[in-house]
């Protein structure tokens, strides 16, 4: 019952958060420089005055402005996300046809700068000083100092141009005609490269962040009971030591979620992954501004989204939850 | 903790941690390249200065050229002031944003510290490097911009940081001392709390200079760079097509990015160690 | 006669050496210790902060800190030499043969896993039992423990439990599997009284009906002679005096002893100073209400901090707020000097109207009423000087900087510093030390009333005492009206005209200190006053040389 009214308390906040991103949105809109309708057109209308006029007159961009701010509410909460004139087509068609190949990564990339990063976490706390606690700092120090890019573009100089062992570009062979399991192969082949660049940054966030905080909880008074109980070591790490030391590390991961799309964008762009990321870079090339802002509201939305499972998930794993934050 | 004999004391607990050294070695280079670098090599960078796509490792162009022709060294060396500039003034906006919200919110608390806390998680929620690519695309990329948007994005954990610092040494007994004194709030906020909440945000600062350069290169690679100004991002983000060709171009940019970034990290690192004692991994 | 000591001893500490590391202000935290445990007997370490006994108790178990090592001795249970053995074999013996409770309740238990799967733990660890016979057993323990409802309450997390709770869970778990050797680590030194009471009634109950030997270590002089059969007294690593329990009370032979016990504030209400005064601060119907959470979704907490409490302190006189942990009485003292705005009431002080006085109004009645708080680590601001600290109330009411400096001088003399202290940081001075600098801050501004927090709580009963004698001193000096908080009737008992008693924010009883301690009449003060540990022992008159 607790967990219930928890949870849906933050699917409130979620609820709000959105709207002031939709609010945000909107203002963006009015305070850049130029006239609004320009913005929304892009460069497209930059040239037609005809097309811009009627562009004014669709958008009620004559009516006050809080009666714009309704209609635009009005309009994105029903998923009307406007139009690019650009790709001629609507933004909200042609984000949702790349919704699954970001998932796809992001997803991917999340699930094992996670696993990775924890175990390497544990792995360099529990031999801590020793030499391989050493090379987990360092390694985890190097990725989290470098760009992201850089290392896509590092890794198909060394895994596609040099070895040849993996593809550079794209989600699937062109022109391969496969289908079903050999599909998701090559799908997979192709994710590779993308999905380890995208986890190691993120992997080294909780690497560093796993191993901190079991230190920490190594020091901590009931893991001395524990030892007073006559427990094995391997049952005090692994239950008293670990299980309260993942808790900042999955507060963490919700809060990584918004730099994993945000990562995505630059990583799509270096391997021409078809999905939101890649769109957001063609719409910063082409000033396709409508189409930017229906990518950070859909962007936003997963964050909200993830946030609100992290939260869910907590909310199992700490039975504190119930006395508010 | 004060004084010239506070100083060596900080500066005997920095030093034990070696890669904090080692950090502030290259921070040093890195900060006398930017800062003596355009002297060192005058010219533009911009301009044609060899053949292109010369390989590196050459006595004229020790680090090659690239696809117009143009000195790879001279713009790594003209990017170091670039992204230094924008590092520093980006997170010294970001973290004085940080500490008036923060240090508002934590001291008066109730209300006031209800409404800025939701407005710190909003803007915590949003997905920080996609917002700060539609500011900069949306406001034209120039450095007053980025800078913006670099610091509008990344202010939220330092206002939460400085919350919660004001929120405990608010209640210690010494604040406490200083009400029942007669003290005003200004002299509270000032010479009580904010000396004592001073070390995490150093270490925050230092460590918020790191990803504010990430996010500068980030930028400039997706093109959305100060068009008049070389920057590393930039200088990777149009090598990129020809990476199979000509590797060098994207190479000694990046391991610039990493080596500045990284030299951050570690100095951050040190001053965790050497401000707040008792977090040290030695006591462990 | 070493072979008849063997014999009878269970537990045998010879000559034991514990090295701190390089740094440390001491090469050895405990230096060359011998002591002996007999079966089914009750072995009290009684010594001050940094003497060394904590670390004792944890070297026997061979479960200390990871920067401090066992250098030297050697220590055999029931024969066994623990130090030869193998980790695993120490392991083993954890929790079986030796068990351990120690004092913080509230952090020594797994905060994400039901306190019955707690218990269970160790009986996985070390026994055969199937799941039903564990669930059987824990249920047993918690029984034994007195613990309400253990079918239900062994799914509890520990949040859900109060202090007291947690510590008789410790002990269910350090019982499990029938120890012959019980270690007590000051493990009702975070409880109250009353609490204590019943857990120091609880081991006694247990130990005896099991036969253990236990080492109990604690600070307070108190439960020695509430729980002790022998009592070892520790100082600088060393046990300089060790005795029967009885023996040593009464009659302490080593000075340091000496002067533990004669520091140990006597059970003999102070009488209260003849003749009435002016009310120097009278409070009326005064309440405070704490509202935590609330919103859409979330379950308001409402505390009830403190309710229409009525007090009056007498001008020159001392009235002390006793209660336990939770009774508001930290409160009461926040409102009546508006560090904490009330919700409602009437607070006269000096005949003005206090609680209701304007920002400018209370600027000006500010110096004349100051406190003392208790924790001496948090009280001084770590980044200024002590002159600097002394002279604050001074300048923030326009005293020149010069004057305010030397005033500040003789203040320090005053208490009993040196005023080269002027120059030097907080950090660098004793807890006492330091309480001596929050004292002469509160003075600073001439105040007519202190309201002083729990001032003596968190030091070492020796110095304890000095603090004590010193705030009396001014107090009649300077002829101070004082509200005191403690939660130690010795200490109220020793420095108050007036008693008050407070439980969930309500004052239960007030009244001069003798009545209060000789002629109780509400049944929480007798309680209270049932709950003192050793409340039978009369320390002896004794002369600290």
């Amino acid at each position: 019952m607790q967990r219930l009214q928890f949870i849906a308390q933050r699917v409130v906040k979620g609820i709000v958060v959105l709207l002031g991103i939709i609010i945000l949105n909107f203002l963006l809109i009015r305070m850049a420089p130029g006239d609004p309708a320009s913005v929304m057109a892009g460069e497209a209308g930059a040239a037609d005055e005809v097309f811009m006029s009627q562009l004014r007159k669709e958008f009620g961009l004559d009516r006050p402005l809080h009666e714009q701010l309704a209609v635009y509410v009005k309009n994105v909460v029903t998923l009307d996300l406007g139009y690019s004139y650009r790709q001629q087509r609507p933004v909200a068609d042609l984000l949702l046809e790349r919704v699954p190949a970001t998932l796809l990564l992001t997803g991917t990339a999340f699930l094992l700068s996670l696993v990775v990063g924890v175990l390497l976490g544990i792995l360099a706390a529990s031999r801590v000083g020793q030499w391989s606690d050493s090379l987990v700092t360092v390694i985890a120090l190097f990725f989290y100092a470098t760009p992201i890019f850089w290392v896509g573009l590092m890794g198909i100089l060394l895994f596609s141009v040099t070895l040849g062992w993996l593809p550079s570009f794209g989600m699937y062979t062109v022109g391969g005609k496969l289908t079903g399991a050999a599909f998701a192969l090559d799908v997979l082949h192709h994710l590779i490269l993308p999905a380890i660049t995208l986890a190691l940054f993120h992997m080294a966030v909780y690497a560093r962040m796993t191993r901190a905080s079991m230190l920490e909880m190594r020091d901590q008074d009931f893991v001395r009971t524990a030892h007073a109980k006559g427990l094995r070591e391997g049952r005090i790490v692994r239950i008293h030591v670990l299980r309260n030391a993942i808790l900042p590390v999955i507060t963490m991961a919700g809060v990584k979620a918004g730099y994993l799309i945000g990562g995505s964008i630059v990583v799509e762009t270096v391997f021409a992954w078809p999905g939101i990321g890649r769109l957001a870079f063609e719409t910063v090339m082409q000033r396709d501004y409508n189409l930017l802002l229906g990518v950070f509201i859909l962007t936003s939305f997963m964050v909200i989204a993830v946030n609100l499972i992290t939260d869910i998930i907590y909310s199992f794993v700490d039975p504190r939850i119930e006395l508010g934050q | 903790m004060t004084g010239m004999e506070g100083l060596r004391d900080f500066w005997q607990r920095y030093r034990r941690n070696k890669g904090a050294i080692v950090g502030l070695a290259v921070l040093v280079l890195v900060l006398a390249t930017a800062l003596l670098g355009p002297t060192l090599f005058p010219g533009n960078p911009w301009d044609m200065a060899g053949a292109p796509f010369q390989k590196p490792f050459d006595p004229e162009f020790p680090l090659g050229t690239d696809t117009l022709g143009r000195d790879i060294l001279m713009g790594i060396v003209h990017g170091a002031r670039v992204s230094l500039l924008i590092g520093f003034v980006a997170t010294f906006a970001a973290v004085s944003l940080g500490v008036i919200l923060g240090s508002v919110a934590g001291y008066y608390g109730g209300l006031v510290d209800d409404l800025l806390m939701r407005f710190t998680e909003f803007f915590q929620t949003i997905p920080s490097f996609v917002f700060a690519i539609v500011l900069v695309a949306i406001f034209t990329p120039s450095i007053a911009s980025i800078v913006a948007a670099i610091a509008i994005v990344s202010w939220p954990p330092v206002a939460r940081l400085v919350r919660g610092e004001f929120l405990t040494l608010r209640t210690r007994e010494f604040v406490q001392a200083s009400v029942v004194l007669g003290r005003s709030s200004r002299h509270i906020i000032f010479v009580e709390i904010l000396p004592n909440a001073v070390s995490p945000i150093i270490v925050a600062g230092s460590l918020m200079v790191a990803t504010a350069i990430l996010i500068e290169s980030s930028l400039s690679f997706l093109g959305l760079g100060d068009p008049n100004m070389m920057s590393w991002g930039f200088m990777i983000g149009s090598a990129r097509t020809v990476l199979r060709t000509a590797w060098w171009m994207s190479f000694f940019p990046g391991l610039a990015i990493l080596l500045t970034v990284l030299a951050l990290n570690l100095v951050g690192e040190g001053l965790n160690d050497a401000l707040n004692p008792r977090l040290t991994r030695e006591g462990r | 006669m070493a072979a008849s000591v063997r014999a009878r001893s269970l537990l045998e500490v010879r000559n034991l050496k514990v090295a701190l590391p390089a740094h440390a202000d001491r090469p050895f935290a405990v230096n060359d210790i011998s002591f002996d445990i007999g079966k089914s007997e009750i072995l009290c370490i009684v010594g001050e902060s940094g003497s060394g006994k904590s670390l004792t108790a944890a070297a026997i178990m061979r479960l200390l800190p990871r920067s401090v090592s066992i250098a030297g001795g050697s220590i055999h249970l029931d024969g066994t030499d623990l130090l030869a053995l193998s980790r695993t074999q120490m392991r083993e013996l954890r929790g079986r043969r030796i068990s351990m409770i120690f004092q913080e309740p509230m952090t020594a238990l797994n905060p994400l896993m039901r306190v019955g799967r707690q218990i269970e733990e160790i009986l996985e660890a070390h026994t055969d039992l199937d799941q039903r016979q564990r669930t059987e057993r824990v249920l047993e323990l918690m029984h034994a423990v007195e613990l309400p409802e253990p079918g239900q309450l062994r799914h509890a997390y520990p949040f859900r439990l109060s202090g007291g709770q947690r510590q008789r869970v410790m002990i269910a778990m350090a019982l499990a599997l029938d120890p012959v050797l019980l270690i007590a680590d000051e493990p009702t030194t975070a409880l109250d009284v009353t609490t204590q009471k019943q857990i120091l009634a609880l081991i006694k109950r247990i130990q005896s009906r099991m036969g253990m030997g236990v080492l109990f270590i604690t600070h307070d002089f108190g439960v020695v002679a509430e729980i002790a059969d022998r009592v070892g007294v520790m100082q600088h690593g060393h046990i300089v005096e060790m005795g029967p329990a009885m023996e040593l009370l009464n009659a302490p032979r080593h000075a340091y002893t000496r002067k533990l016990i004669a520091a140990v504030p006597r059970l003999e209400p102070r009488p209260t100073e003849e003749g009435e005064t002016d009310d120097m601060l009278r409070a009326n119907r005064l309440s405070k209400t704490f509202v935590t959470g609330g919103g859409l979704f979330m379950r308001r907490r409402v505390v009830r901090a403190v309710r229409d409490v009525e007090l009056v302190v007498h001008e020159g006189q001392t009235l002390g707020v006793v209660g336990e942990s939770g009774s508001g009485k930290s409160t009461l003292g926040r409102l009546l000097i508006r560090l904490i705005e009330a919700d409602g009431g009437e607070v006269t002080f000096a005949g003005k109207d206090f609680l209701h006085a304007s920002s400018r109004a209370l600027r000006a009645l500010r110096p004349k009423i100051q406190m003392i708080f208790q924790d001496p680590y948090a009280s001084l601001n770590p980044r200024r000087k002590v002159g600097e600290i002394i002279a604050d109330g001074p300048r923030a009411h326009g005293a020149a900087r010069a004057e305010a400096l030397e005033q500040a001088r003789r203040l320090l003399t005053l208490v009993g510093l040196d005023a080269g202290a002027l120059d030097r940081y907080p950090h660098e001075f004793s807890g006492g030390q330091r309480q001596r600098i929050g004292i002469a801050r509160a003075l600073a501004l001439n105040p007519r009333m202190l309201i002083a927090d729990e001032p003596v709580s968190a030091l070492d009963v020796s110095v304890q005492a000095q603090v004590l004698d010193l705030l009396n001193d001014i107090r009649r000096r300077f002829n101070l009206s004082m509200l005191f908080i403690t939660h130690d009737l010795r200490v109220a008992a020793q420095v108050s005209d007036r008693i008050a008693v407070m439980r969930l924010g309500e004052i239960v009883e007030m009244g001069p200190t003798a009545d209060i301690f000789l002629r109780p009449r509400h049944d929480y003060t007798k309680e209270l006053l049932d709950s003192i540990p050793g409340r039978k022992w009369v320390a002896p008159a004794l002369f600290a040389d």
